[in-house]
């Protein structure tokens, strides 16, 4: 909890340097929430700088990202735990020559359990959106989808949710007060009104998403054992929900728009790739206008950047050999992964799709 | 069980608590090694695992720290400082706090240059970042995506409280002078 400071002198880089600041952004609890809603109802002509603040958090964590994403390898951990295990025994061996057999016994049974033993296994047999629902305090809203079309749901908010069949959502009475949550069971498409004082957080099984405001689908059927986020406009973040395993640390996923992330309940792990037909990016923070995707004899490397931008998805190419390259063609109605497949057919080349990114293989026009 | 329980049962022998520590810690111990030493991955592997290996061995003496992720990154720290000093810096080498003074700063058109290939709004800010001196960037790392207060940064990069604020107060105030200028300028930013 802030102890009481004079934030009311703060710039915006000064909330930065304040743990009780940060630590709100970065894991609100419902006492920080609190207190800075209360602080922000008392001084409100400090909102834009306390907005400001907020706004370099987000960019700050998002160039951070790649490092946030550092992969180890599930071989290379087990490995080096392999390794740590038979320093320690062979120490153990040294200083009490005997006993070692014991613990050479509980090692093996440590690698036997392998794997399993961290996903806890669910014993009983409802689902979190069950249980997530029934602790709520007061009477909260509930509507099921059992019809075979989409439903429209408006929130308080004015957000606007378009809830699959099949599917459920829940908000609290309290919805819109502290902050924006929801309870899904199934699929939806949220449209979310922006408000940057009260962040919209979607809890799907042990998954939550964060967004201000965006446009993104969240999918979790308890019997898929996964769940998937898709942004079409804006950016979110996905984390584990910390009350399902107190242990870990909320480490989440930022996604970006035509991005998808994919939360298997069983290996507990986040699988981040681009979604399956890609659309272009409407921004109304952007004056560009999205281009027509007509080429007479241009540069490969101006028609890259035409894609790239537009859908916002990086393209990883061989500048060098591909700078005579051109593009004669009309691909204005293709889809994303068509304009890819005739600028590879052009210029001799292949792609692939890397962790969210297209690389282009080969080609050469010197 | 939470961290501490786990691990005072670590403290006492139970194997499964070691190993479950390891699991939760060792990402982050990689990542914020290789921060440090990009060059090998080997060394930073090697440094986990002395320091697990130590661990265990000093089990019966180690009080249970407050923040079990802090302790562990600065024993990982101190762990690769004392090893390349005593490899590779047979001489007494800089002190930290020096380092960042001899650090240039890049103008704007060396920004600009690093900004032209970069396409999306993450890679810009991640650029702006790299272009920080290294422990304004190990602050900001372990701020915000570590998300250790600035007294545990401060323990691990050996400073006060107040010098962990400033550096990050520091990185934070470039970082905004750089996405003003230059993309209000030159850039739609988002």
């Amino acid at each position: 909890m802030p102890v009481e400071q004079n934030y009311e002198t703060y710039s915006a880089a000064d909330f930065l340097t304040d743990d009780a600041f940060v630590m709100h952004q970065l894991s609100p609890a419902r006492a920080s929430t609190q207190f800075w809603e209360g602080w922000l109802r008392q001084y409100p002509h400090r909102h834009p700088v306390y907005q400001q603040a907020v706004e370099l958090v987000e960019a700050v964590r998002l160039g951070l990202d790649t490092y946030a994403q550092t992969d180890l390898p599930e071989e290379t951990i087990r490995r080096l735990l392999l390794r740590i295990q038979e320093t320690n025994t062979r120490s153990a061996v040294r200083e009490r020559r005997i006993g070692w057999l014991r613990w050479a016994a509980a090692a093996s049974v440590v690698l036997a359990l392998g794997g399993g033993y961290w996903w806890k296994s669910a014993t009983d047999h409802s689902t979190p959106y069950d249980r997530q629902v029934t602790a709520l305090n007061g009477t909260p809203s509930e509507t099921t989808n059992a019809s075979h079309t989409v439903q429209a749901i408006r929130l308080p908010d004015n957000s606007e949710v378009l809830l699959a069949p099949d599917s459920r959502l829940t908000y609290p009475a309290d919805f819109g007060h502290k902050n924006r949550t929801v309870y899904l069971s199934g699929e939806a498409t949220f449209s979310v009104t922006k408000d940057n004082s009260k962040p919209f957080f979607v809890h799907a099984d042990d998954v939550v998403t964060r967004v201000i405001g965006t446009r993104f689908t969240v999918r979790a059927f308890f019997r898929e054992k996964q769940v998937k986020v898709q942004v079409q406009s804006g950016q979110v973040s996905v984390y584990r929900n910390r009350s399902a395993s107190s242990l870990d640390q909320p480490k989440g996923v930022m996604l970006l728009p035509n991005q998808q992330v994919v939360f298997n309940n069983e290996t507990a792990q986040f699988d981040k790739r681009l979604v399956d037909t890609p659309a272009i990016v409407v921004n109304p923070y952007v004056r560009r206008k999205t281009p027509l995707f007509v080429y007479n004899d241009t540069p490969i490397s101006q028609v890259l950047r035409d894609i790239k931008e537009a859908y916002g998805i990086d393209i990883h190419y061989n500048k060098e050999a591909l700078e005579n390259c051109q593009l004669n063609s009309t691909m204005t109605n293709e889809t994303f992964k068509q304009k890819l497949t005739i600028v590879c057919a052009t210029i001799g080349a292949t792609y692939e799709i890397i962790d969210g990114q297209v690389v282009i293989n080969g080609g050469d026009c010197r | 069980m939470n961290e501490q329980e786990l691990w005072q049962a670590f403290q006492e022998g139970d194997e499964n608590a070691y190993t479950r520590l390891y699991q939760l810690h060792v990402r982050a111990m990689y990542r914020y090694g290789m921060s440090l030493v990009a060059a090998s991955e080997a060394f930073v592997l090697d440094c986990v695992h002395d320091v697990f290996t130590e661990l265990w061995a000093k089990r019966a003496r180690l009080a249970t720290p407050d923040n079990i992720r802090h302790y562990l990154l600065r024993a990982l720290k101190n762990r690769i400082m004392h090893l390349l000093e005593r490899k590779e810096h047979p001489k007494r080498p800089l002190e930290e706090v020096d380092y960042d003074a001899l650090w240039a700063e890049p103008n704007d058109l060396e920004i600009l240059e690093e900004l032209e290939a970069a396409t999306t709004r993450q890679q810009r800010i991640q650029r702006l970042i790299e272009q920080l001196p290294p422990r304004q960037q190990e602050a900001l790392k372990l701020r915000f995506v570590e998300n250790m207060n600035y007294n545990q940064i401060g323990e691990i990069m050996h400073v006060n409280e107040q010098s962990a604020k400033n550096l990050v107060f520091r990185a934070v105030e470039k970082l905004r002078s750089w996405i003003i200028t230059l993309f209000l300028t030159f850039f739609t930013f988002f």
